[in-house]
């Protein structure tokens, strides 16, 4: 990992292909994967994913590069084969570049995203609480955020002083009406499976007397009557869970949490307790920690309605 | 109950034939005292894995006999959390029993 950005030589390889063909302009991404092959020797099949995961919003708090066309999408759809989708650096991750190249002072991606996006121990945190707490030399980042939303919970406190720990992250459930809705899913959960899983969870058979089966039913016990995927890429996931006419809500949301992977484990730990991974990041001269903050800072302010 | 001793509990129903093995083994020997399961580990003997997949496949678990032959162990995503199936003869087993239902766990 450098020790600029937290970024791996493979990721940082990747960016410089991006710039390097890119420019002020866009590249097509079988391009890019090409030109990163000749300089850290690992082929288009196994950098295409990364590339994706550094593009794609559900993976990183912020991306490193801006994909143009088809990079997948939330609830599980697949990216788009390279030669048919365009790249070029996001802010951030020409400011990330800038920070490897030493022409601005380190950039903490490293300890905002950590490394569950590619499978590794370390969660995720809010970019915000973090470079907040790097500016003000504070202890505190708060809980992990993931980038895809959903609920964190555990042994929350053992994480951050540095133990190994098992978390539960579960799907964020909302009433609606009489129905349940969920609106966002923990990292790496597919909305698709999601759906899949609870439609299995809550489907029983009807079977001979050899067991075989005659016809579907509902499961015993199941509160849930259909499901449905009205998620978009504008708004984002949105699984609706209908239920019962008056069925109880409380327990039906501890029903869904039940179903896999309505609710996943996750294990985790942070290779230190977290206020020493904040005192002793090195900082440099601080002006990739403020350029950072200002690109998290809105370029507009809000306005009134009024005004 | 853990999700994992749900799916052994459902599989059992249907009549599969597996041994359970692993964490929820453990868990099911040594009570809620042993660490929560996370997925689910059974073996199932050669002669067993026709009904175990048709079992499985009404569960929602998406795999064929055929796969489990040539793979040996092979891991399978459920409602119920994940399911390690390995392929070999069944090491000693006693019954446990979840909710009137009786499952093999390895001794």
């Amino acid at each position: 990992m450098s020790s600029r950005t937290g970024l791996s030589v493979v990721e940082v390889g990747l960016l410089r292909a991006v710039e390097l063909l890119a420019g002020d302009e866009i590249a097509r991404c079988s391009d890019v994967l090409v030109a990163a092959a000749a300089t850290d020797g690992l082929g288009p099949r196994y950098t295409w994913p990364v590339l994706v995961d550094l593009g794609v919003p559900w993976r990183r708090h912020l991306p490193l590069v801006e994909l143009l066309g088809n990079a997948g999408s939330i609830v599980g759809d697949p990216a788009a084969d390279a030669q048919y989708v365009e790249v070029r650096l996001s802010r951030v991750g020409a400011l990330a570049l800038a920070a490897e190249r030493g022409e601005t002072g380190p950039v903490p991606l490293g300890l905002v995203e950590g490394s569950w996006y590619a499978d590794g121990p370390v969660p995720p945190f809010d970019p915000e609480r973090v470079v907040g707490a790097l500016l003000a030399a504070g202890a505190d980042v708060g809980l992990p955020a993931m980038p895809s939303g959903g609920v964190v919970s555990g042994d929350l406190e053992g994480l951050l002083a540095g133990r190994a720990v098992r978390l539960r992250l579960s799907c964020r459930i909302v009433a609606v009406g009489g129905d349940l809705v969920i609106t966002e899913t923990p990292m790496g959960v597919a909305g698709d499976e999601v759906l899949q899983r609870i439609a299995e969870r809550a489907t029983d058979h009807v079977r001979d007397a050899h067991g075989l089966p005659l016809r579907s039913i509902r499961r015993k016990g199941s509160p849930v009557v259909d499901v449905e995927d009205l998620t978009t890429m504008r708004d984002g996931v949105r699984l609706v869970v209908r239920l019962d006419d008056g069925a109880d809500l409380r327990a039906a949301k501890e029903w869904l949490l039940d179903v896999w992977p309505v609710t996943v484990e996750r294990d985790a730990r942070l290779p230190a307790p977290m206020p020493e991974l904040l005192d002793r990041w090195d900082r440099g001269d601080g002006t990739g920690l403020r350029a950072l903050a200002d690109l998290l800072t809105p370029d507009v302010p809000p306005t009134s309605p009024l005004t | 109950m853990p999700r994992a001793v749900d799916l052994a509990v459902e599989l059992s129903l249907l009549e599969a034939g597996f041994v359970v093995v692993g964490s929820t083994a453990r868990w099911l020997v040594s009570g809620a005292g042993a660490p929560e399961p996370r997925d689910l580990d059974v073996v199932v003997e050669a002669r067993e894995l026709d009904p175990f997949v048709d079992a499985l496949r009404l569960l929602g678990g998406t795999t064929t006999a055929a796969r489990l032959r040539r793979c040996r162990d092979v891991r399978i995503r459920t409602a119920w959390g994940p399911l390690d199936v390995f392929l070999g003869p069944a090491p000693a087993s006693r019954d446990a029993r979840v909710r009137d239902v009786v499952v093999l766990v390895a001794a």
